[in-house]
């Protein structure tokens, strides 16, 4: 199959702005790791001002220049000697102002890294595979840095993976480019170096490696945490998942014989997806719950401080699976109370290897309590604050502040984040007083109704 | 009364502790009832179980979330593709009214956001206290207090009513049977008190009734009956008179409101019985009324001329109306309740239906436990007492015994009467034997009486507590499981659950185009359309013989023809459920005579279902197997590579036990495998398009199958440079 | 009788009887069912034969007990008289149709040949020109019984093979009729001259009692049952074993509800006399006895009924007393 990509190569007035010969990039590695679902690029990269004044201001590009690169999930821009991580704006897209913590005066280095992770990217070659085959998967990229810099020295390197070919696509290149030839070194697949590279050089490369994994990518999680009014020690939280595979298809219909002789649910290298795992870390996931739409999943376990989800059926490419999963666990390590409430919240749940397109943390504050504050290490898309009602909320209901996030990845629940509120005592015997009035209403007017002679005579 | 009203124990008033101890029976009566229901949702969870709950719950959901007019009007095109149903009028709405009323009251009153789903899990145990209650009433009518006592507890944990009750039957009967309980309560009271008072109620729980379940028609029927004889007894009153009257013309106009119902109760002849009886009953009255102005002897005459003249013209015109079609004829189910034959030859749908078989005898035993036996003792005793709501019961013991042997379902419907009688014999025995006042002779006690009293006592106790151990078990044993699930041990005694519905069901939800037709034997329709939530052709609702029979003639069929059938109705999809892996005996192979019997109703000349039996006329699947029954479609849906499990050796069938011969379904031309259940039970095949290049579906497969054969696959790969 | 003895000589020959023999043999029988045995089986199948025949190999004798071939027997005979009423003397221009019985008793040898492990069987013989040895046991064809109206089946069957049509004349039971008529005209007759007692009959309660209890008896231990399954009244096997009970809840053989019924009716009725009869007796010590018998007997019948209801084998776990280890 020929890879045939229309592209245009969009080269806005931005990026004309940038190649202004400020810095030059003395060293520049990049390494990606393509062990996951998704795609870990690391760029080091020293950078020495040549201007004649001193610069405090960086642009990066990500390394792309052909749109090969579907989704950016957190971009992350590090200081390297002192790993203080440095302001960053996008400006465009996939163009990133660096604004360093400190001028550099002319002919002076920094070191930066940048870390930046991209899903959706990764795209099954073939499309259709049998049970039996292996997943090979393709990933495209830019063989050189598409800086806005010249670049003196430049290294590429690949990890994560057990047997690759590279591809050549046959897409518009900047000419003259060096040849690169790859060698492999302690499981890396490595490029470079090249040396004196212009501005955006770009030679669109293809790699197509071995990956028997599934492609897990979660098109939308919504994450509540119903947090209690009174001082009871639990917070429920409750995450509904609409789960797919992005990794190659079935080239049949699904042939459970094959699936049993294949012995593949117990494996762990396979590219359907039978299993979830959520390394628990140190938690404690109380009454927990494993639910779809047509009622209890009965095949969760627990195993060695992992919990095992097992979706109803194996997911092959395309295949979804939306379920729901619930527990409980201690407030007191999440809540503090100052003169407000403060929760501190991990990001994501810690389900491994999956990406995310559409995270909704959705937080439940109790009734009539007052939404203060939240504060992300990342940046999130929207926030709304609306009210829900649930049980026995007299008033308005549940506050709900609504986070919405996109593109993530699985480690980022490692992140947290805080939500501030307010909810005094008052408001909580408020409550008690309303429910109890209610009920206390409707017994004596149950009473009344008693006392009114109904007979005729 | 004055007397009873001193009597006081601790200075509190003995009426008083009374009615507590009555209200704390009460309560523990329906505690006992409510959880003795809750069994599966214990072993397995909430979950709404067997095939028509699903229909239910499926519009219930659709109630809860339209409005009540569009759920009348609802018109649902996800089943019986390509006709559709009306399905708002073509259904009992008192169960989806109840639930949903009781989801909008906890919302909006109580601020308690209930699920539907448990609201209508426990729907049926909820009402199974109310009925415990209202038999209490119905029993007191009977004869008192203490024998309504008992009734209700028998009424609460009876395993013939939780067999229709428990937590996730979510069917009409959760709770017509209450219903049922409360219209003849409140018909006793009326008839008894000629109030109109109660006969309004009487005619509000039937309306009710008449919402809710189609078995209304026994109401119909039996209230009739009992006024019917009442009168051959000459026991006519004006008490009755007021109390019948009202009662029909309220419960008949407020029954024509259901639109199923609609004008049914004037034109079907399974209502007619008490639009004689209303006549009857004016004729009697009128009757009544000349005896007491004229004299005796021009009365008579009076009498005969009038009774034959009614009588003839009575009969002419429900001949008249039949004929010229006013009058519907009977309903097939209800021909099949008299002549027992007649299902069998003429509807075969009917008879197809396990529930439709007859009662064997320990059906009874098994349901009712030692009630079966205090039965008939309870009916004697009627005989002996003999008031008019006496006759009611004994009518309704003798009609329904004779339903209950006919239809397995309709033990339901005795089982409230065995618990009446069975109540009021034993409350008869305890009277003699409880009172102690008789074993005191003066000062001294008589030994021997008080033995013969504790004998009887303690035995009978010992029975009551067998009892609740029989129902216990019952329950727990047989009437427990919510069939989508289904459980299993493993060889370490733990629970293993076989869950292959589901997941299939699921299957198709998540990985099918959302308007994916899927075709299945109508068994299967609810669950497809309430879990899998896509259109299918047929369903539990048997509204349309033919198009069931369509269906029944594509599985019978071979593959070429069955084709032209998926394809004329769009069939993306084909389920078949097949058990032979596990043993599960409820399959489709299992049913496949059913298809083809009803497919060769309307093509007798295409299936016949001797051509599915082997030479020596016996039922196989294996090597033996007649040519038809290996070209049907059926047999190649269910087999395909099945022999292949077992690694070179003939398959092993579990349910049929017959080997299956390795290559018993050498190919499949026009379906294509799309997905099975874990445990094979679920099997989903994907109807292949036309062949893109025209070929011949069969032409096709050859090619394809030559192909891989020759393992030349040839491998198009990328232009790449290769460096590594 | 000559046409016996002609029989015997051709058996000799062996070959099949001719067509005008076999004709003439009809002809002069009344029931057109005629009979198969060990003497004249050979003649009528071995070899070329001019006609079909179709065989019924049945049994009615009492030791086999065959419900199915008593029911089978008298349809058989109906369709073949009505075949001979229709065609008296044959067809013209194509091959006639026979009708045979067979009884197991008089013919073992056939059956024997036929290596039959149950009957009722219906064979057809189509014509054939094959003078093969036993020729006749690879030509047959063998009928499906099957649920519904065995006139209508068999002659759906006979019409596919024969391409014959078929009327059915079913001859009006006359002695039937007659007892029809004399007990109409009896009943009507007592009931007119004993107006008044017949009456007080249908008036009684004691009646109307003990039909409805009759019927409640019946209905609850599987009447309907019986009758709409015909489930054979008790099973019989060969070596004399007689099983009264069949495992299983949703079988059950005609003697069970007898059984049943009559345990339910004792149960009853002993509770009755524990209500009604036993307080009226003044007499402690008689009283005593009377209730512990009573007691008593309701315990044991109970037990059984319980022991009866385990044989049914569901798993039921309760016994009162066990009467059989298992």
């Amino acid at each position: 199959m020929f890879l045939i990509l229309l592209f245009i190569l969009n080269l806005c007035c931005g990026q004309l702005v940038l190649s202004d010969n400020k810095w030059i990039n003395q060293h520049y590695t990049r390494s990606i790791d393509l062990s996951k679902g998704f795609v870990k690029e690391i760029d080091i990269i020293d950078i020495k001002n040549i201007d004649n004044k001193p610069q405090d201001v960086y642009y990066f590009t990500i390394n792309d220049g052909f749109d090969s690169i579907g989704s950016i999930s957190l971009f992350q821009a590090i200081l390297n000697e002192n790993s203080i991580e440095v302001v960053s704006e996008e400006i465009e897209s996939k163009i990133y102002k660096i604004n360093l913590p400190f001028p550099i005066s002319p002919n002076s280095n920094v070191e930066l890294k940048f870390n930046y992770i991209y899903s959706n990217t990764l795209t099954p070659i073939p499309g259709k595979i049998s049970l039996d085959d292996t997943q090979q998967l393709l990933f495209k990229t830019n063989k050189f840095p598409f800086s806005p810099y010249e670049t003196n020295d430049y290294s590429l390197s690949f990890t994560g993976m057990t047997k690759g070919q590279e591809m050549e696509l046959h897409l518009n290149k900047t000419e003259n480019l060096p040849v690169l030839e790859p060698r492999v070194e302690s499981n890396t697949l490595k490029y470079g170096p090249a040396f004196d590279l212009p501005p955006f050089s770009l030679q669109p490369m293809g790699l197509m490696y071995d990956h028997n994994r599934p492609l897990t990518k979660a098109n939308n999680l919504y994450r509540s945490i119903w947090l209690p009014a009174s001082d009871i020690n639990k917070v429920s939280i409750e995450e509904y998942y609409e789960l797919t595979n992005q990794g190659a298809q079935l080239d049949k219909g699904f042939s459970r014989f094959d699936w049993m002789k294949g012995r593949y649910e117990s494996t762990r290298n396979h590219w359907a997806l039978s299993h979830l795992e959520i390394p628990l870390l140190n938690r404690n996931l109380e009454e927990h719950y494993f639910i779809d739409k047509v009622g209890m999943n009965s095949n969760s376990k627990f195993i060695q401080n992992h919990l095992l989800l097992q979706p109803r059926f194996p997911l092959f490419g395309g295949w979804n699976y939306n379920f729901t999963l619930g527990w409980n666990e201690e407030l007191s390590k999440f809540l503090h109370l100052n003169e407000d409430y403060i929760l501190k919240f991990p990001l994501l749940n810690s389900v491994r290897d999956v990406v995310y397109d559409n995270v909704y943390l959705e937080f439940y504050l109790p009734e009539s309590s007052e939404f203060k504050n939240f504060s992300s290490p990342i940046p999130y898309e929207s926030i709304s604050v609306d009210n829900e009602l649930s049980y026995l909320d007299v008033s308005k209901g549940h506050v709900k502040v609504t986070v919405h996030y996109k593109n993530l990845f699985d480690n980022l629940h490692k992140l947290d984040v805080y939500l501030t509120y307010k909810y005094s005592k008052t408001d909580f015997y408020l409550k008690i007083g309303k429910i109890s009035g209610f009920v206390f209403i409707g017994l004596i007017s149950y009473y009344l109704l008693g006392l009114v002679n109904l007979n005729i005579n | 009364m004055s007397n009873v009203n001193q009597l006081t124990i601790y200075g509190v008033d003995i009426q008083l502790i009374r009615t507590l101890l009555k209200i704390i029976i009460f309560i523990s009566i329906a505690g006992a009832a409510i959880s003795s229901r809750l069994f599966s949702v214990i072993r397995f969870e909430a979950i709404i179980h067997e095939f028509d709950p699903w229909f239910n719950f499926r519009a219930t959901k659709y109630l809860v979330t339209h409005s009540y007019y569009e759920f009348l009007n609802w018109f649902d095109d996800r089943t019986w593709y390509p006709l559709g149903r009306v399905t708002g009028g073509t259904l009992y709405p008192g169960l989806m009214v109840t639930s949903g009323a009781i989801w909008h009251i906890l919302k909006n009153y109580f601020k308690l956001p209930v699920d539907i789903r448990n609201i209508c899990v426990l729907l049926a145990p909820a009402f199974s206290g109310l009925t415990a209650i209202f038999t209490y009433f119905l029993t007191k009518e009977m004869k008192d207090s203490s024998a309504g006592l008992l009734a209700a507890i028998f009424m609460g944990i009876a395993p013939g009513y939780i067999s229709r009750s428990v937590a996730g039957s979510y069917d009409n009967e959760a709770i017509a049977i209450t219903l049922l309980m409360a219209t003849f309560y409140f018909w006793i009271k009326s008839m008894k008190i000629g109030s109109v008072f109660y006969a309004t109620i009487t005619a509000l729980c039937y309306f009710y009734m008449v919402s809710a379940w189609g078995g209304y028609v026994f109401i119909t029927n039996l209230i009739p009956l009992h006024v019917f004889v009442l009168l051959l007894m000459g026991r006519y009153n004006p008490k009755l008179y007021t109390a019948y009257t009202t009662w029909y013309a309220l419960g008949t106009l407020a029954s024509m409101q259901i639109p199923f119902v609609g004008f049914l109760p004037i034109r079907s002849n399974d209502h007619m019985a008490a639009l004689g009886v209303f006549g009857l009953l004016q004729l009697v009255a009128f009757g009544d009324y000349v005896k007491s102005k004229v004299p005796n002897k021009q009365f008579k005459s009076f009498l005969i001329v009038s009774v034959v003249f009614v009588f003839g013209s009575g009969i002419a015109a429900l001949f008249g109306l039949t004929a010229m079609g006013w009058i519907a004829p009977w309903t097939g189910r209800f021909y099949s309740l008299w002549d027992t034959n007649y299902a069998k030859i003429h509807i075969p749908i009917i008879a197809s239906v396990s529930e439709h078989q007859p009662t064997a005898w320990p059906a009874f035993f098994f349901d009712t436990s030692m009630l079966i036996w205090l039965f008939p003792a309870g009916i004697y005793l009627c005989f002996q007492d003999l008031k008019d709501e006496h006759v009611f019961v004994i009518i309704y013991s003798v009609l329904c015994s004779y339903f209950a042997g006919v239809m397995v379902r309709l033990m339901l419907t005795l089982t409230p009467v065995i618990c009446v009688s069975g109540a009021i014999a034993l409350s008869k025995l305890f009277d003699v034997y409880l009172n102690i006042k008789d074993a005191f002779h003066g000062d001294n006690i008589s030994i021997s009486k008080v033995i013969s009293k504790l004998t009887v006592l303690l035995s009978f106790g010992f029975y009551l507590f067998y009892f609740v151990l029989h129902c216990t078990w019952v329950t727990s044993n047989a009437y427990s499981s919510p069939s989508v699930v289904l459980a299993s041990r493993n060889p370490d005694g733990s629970q293993n659950l076989i869950d292959d519905y589901r997941e299939a069901y699921y299957w198709l939800r998540m990985n099918t185009p959302e308007d994916a037709k899927v075709m299945a034997w109508w068994d299967y329709g609810y669950q497809i359309g309430g879990m899998a939530d896509r259109t299918t052709l047929v369903d539990n609702n048997t509204w349309n013989n033919t198009h069931i029979a369509t269906v029944g003639k594509a599985m019978a069929s071979p593959e070429n023809v069955s084709y032209e059938i998926l394809k004329k109705h769009d069939v993306d999809y084909v389920l078949v459920i097949f058990g032979g892996l596990l043993g599960y005996s409820g399959d489709d192979i299992n049913k496949f005579l059913w298809m083809v019997r009803i497919a060769e109703g309307i093509w007798p000349d295409e299936i016949k279902e001797r051509d599915f039996f082997t030479d020596r006329g016996e039922y196989k699947m294996d090597k033996d197997a007649s040519e038809t029954m290996k070209n049907s479609l059926m047999y190649k849906l269910c087999y395909w590579r099945f022999s292949e499990l077992f690694g070179g050796r003939d398959g092993v069938d579990r349910v049929r036990n017959q080997q299956i011969p390795i290559n018993a379904v050498p190919e499949l031309n026009v379906v294509e495998e799309a997905f099975t259940s874990e445990n094979w039970i679920v099997r989903i095949y994907k109807v292949k398009d036309l062949d893109n290049v025209g070929r011949d579906l069969y032409d096709a497969t050859k090619f394809e199958n030559k192909k891989s054969g020759k393992r030349n696959r040839i491998v198009k790969r990328p232009k790449i440079d290769l460096r590594e | 009788m000559k046409i016996l003895i002609l029989l015997l000589q051709i058996i000799g020959l062996s070959i099949a009887l001719s067509n005008n023999q076999l004709k003439s043999l009809v002809q002069s029988k009344s029931s057109k069912l005629i009979s198969l045995t060990d003497e004249n089986f050979e003649s009528i199948l071995q070899g070329k034969r001019d006609y079909h025949i179709i065989a019924l190999l049945t049994s009615s004798s009492p030791q086999i007990n065959c419900v199915l071939c008593k029911e089978i027997g008298p349809e058989l005979e109906i369709i073949a008289n009505s075949w001979f009423k229709d065609h008296p003397n044959g067809i013209e221009d194509d091959f006639d149709l026979y009708f045979f019985k067979s009884e197991f008793l008089e013919s073992r040898k056939l059956f024997g040949l036929f290596q039959l492990n149950n009957i009722p069987k219906i064979f057809y013989f189509p014509p054939t020109n094959s003078t093969a040895n036993r020729n006749y046991v690879s030509e047959k064809v063998e009928y499906q019984f099957y649920q519904g109206d065995h006139k209508d089946l068999m002659i759906r069957w006979f019409s596919e093979l024969t391409g014959y049509k078929f009327n059915l004349y079913i001859p009006v039971d006359k002695t039937k009729l007659a007892i029809h008529a004399i007990l109409g005209f009896t009943s009507v007759f007592l009931l007119k001259r004993y107006k008044k007692y017949v009456f007080n009959v249908l008036k009684s309660k004691n009646t109307w009692g003990t039909l409805s209890l009759i019927l409640i008896l019946l209905f609850t231990t599987g009447y309907m049952f019986n009758q709409i399954r015909g489930s054979p009244y008790i099973i019989e096997h060969q070596d004399g074993r007689r099983e009264f009970f069949l495992p299983g809840q949703q079988t059950q053989l005609g003697i069970e509800t007898q059984i049943i019924s009559f345990v339910y009716g004792i149960l009853s009725i002993l509770l009755i006399v524990l209500i009604k009869r036993a307080p009226t007796i003044k007499t402690d010590s008689i009283n005593l006895l009377l209730v512990s018998i009573i007691s008593g007997l309701i315990f044991v019948m109970f037990s059984t009924l319980l022991a009866l209801f385990g044989l049914k084998g569901l798993g039921f776990p309760y016994r009162f007393i066990r009467f059989i280890k298992f």
